[in-house]
């Protein structure tokens, strides 16, 4: 099944939708992806695909309907990020990608990516806390400092897409390397839960950011984060699944193609 | 035989005390900086100044000091040894770059690395591997070591 993304024109781009596409690859289907400004006709009318997923605003309703009536074949599913519940009447199907919306039966979590959960341990990646940057702003200074004396007193090391202009930021890796380098390390410093479950699977210890803390391996600020990584080394995780993005794609094709 | 590649040499104050070490050690054994930029220099060199392609065939043991002349080395086939004498944390201050890149050249078996000082062998063998060796401000004495 031909499946096909818009690149969203904003840098604020919603990273479940890159797990998403990545674990549509795993069911049989593949993933494509156009430039935002592609015109909607012009697309289908191209490579006429069997799924296109949309974002909020995008196309205007008039046009929907009319891609609708003229390629009856191709399934539309909105991945909305709006707090408020959207018009499904255009759309084949809406993903939600809002907390807001987790009483919806396609809100999309942050869920486990089965593409990298099954690395290997590699000793040029090899560490004990891990930060992938995907997602941090560059400018981020708090996040440097803090980061900066984590990697003081510990072995860390960052890699990802955003140079963070610290010593320990390592730069970037293609995607295929992020689970050897999450197998490689001990525990994985989180400032969202993008990565959470996945880390878990892989049997590592998520340390995540949290306004309040509720359980040993969070933190809201500099002194628990130094705290959390003490306690990395006197823990043994397990592995610990649930839910993966492969779950949720076979779900939302299972509904798109009743 | 010892071959220095660098990207410059002028009368910087970093350049400045290579010069002078490798004065002393001029002294005892041929030397060679190997750049394709030479400015003026506040000392006379008793070492010779050659361009950057002859390090490719350069037979005493050849040194690095930057991820960019590091390749110039590590292409050379003809050093007893190579070193990268490592300067700074360079990469701190790339762009867009990729972390094989830093692999190949800091985790590459064919050079040994050089630092500065213990803080800088502390943090290099937790991001990369164990230094084999400190000298701290290009030291003539400790210099004539790794030849």
């Amino acid at each position: 099944m031909n499946t096909f993304f818009y690149r969203p024109n904003s840098d604020k781009f919603d990273h479940k939708i890159i797990h998403l596409a990545e674990s549509m690859n795993r069911i049989g289907c593949t993933s494509n992806w156009v430039n935002y400004d592609v015109p909607l006709f012009q697309l289908l009318n191209e490579v006429n695909p069997e799924v296109l997923f949309c974002h909020d605003d995008q196309h205007s309703s008039g046009h929907l309907a009319l891609a609708k009536r003229d390629f009856p074949n191709t399934k539309l599913v909105l991945l909305s990020s709006q707090l408020s519940k959207t018009e499904e009447k255009n759309y084949d199907a809406v993903v939600y990608l809002s907390s807001t919306h987790s009483n919806e039966p396609l809100y999309l979590d942050y869920l486990i990516n089965e593409n990298h959960i099954d690395g290997t341990h590699k000793k040029e990646f090899e560490t004990d806390i891990l930060f992938i940057t995907d997602g941090i702003d560059s400018n981020n200074q708090y996040a440097r400092s803090s980061l900066d004396s984590i990697g003081n007193k510990f072995k860390l090391k960052m890699y990802g897409e955003n140079n963070l202009k610290s010593i320990y930021y390592l730069g970037g890796i293609h995607r295929s390397l992020y689970k050897d380098v999450i197998a490689s390390s001990r525990a994985v410093i989180l400032f969202n839960d993008e990565w959470k479950n996945t880390v878990l699977a892989v049997g590592k210890i998520p340390i995540v950011y949290r306004q309040k803390m509720t359980n040993q391996f969070e933190f809201s600020n500099y002194k628990e984060l130094e705290e959390a990584c003490d306690r990395v080394f006197s823990t043994s995780p397990s592995k610990q699944y649930g839910k993966t993005y492969t779950d949720f794609c076979k779900m939302l094709l299972e509904g798109l193609s009743k | 035989m010892i071959g220095i590649v660098v990207d410059k040499i002028d009368g910087s104050i970093g350049n400045h005390v290579m010069v002078r070490e490798l004065n002393k050690l001029a002294d005892k054994v041929p030397c060679f900086v190997f750049t394709n930029d030479v400015g003026r220099l506040n000392v006379k060199n008793k070492f010779t100044i050659l361009q950057q392609v002859e390090a490719l065939s350069h037979p005493g043991t050849l040194i690095s000091t930057s991820l960019i002349t590091s390749q110039v080395v590590l292409n050379s086939l003809t050093p007893k040894k190579k070193y990268l004498y490592l300067q700074n944390y360079e990469w701190r201050n790339l762009d867009r770059f990729n972390a094989l890149q830093l692999h190949r050249v800091f985790l590459n078996d064919e050079m040994d690395i050089i630092v500065k000082s213990d803080t800088q062998k502390k943090v290099f063998s937790k991001l990369f591997r164990e230094p084999s060796k400190v000298i701290y401000n290009w030291r003539a004495d400790d210099l004539i070591k790794v030849i």
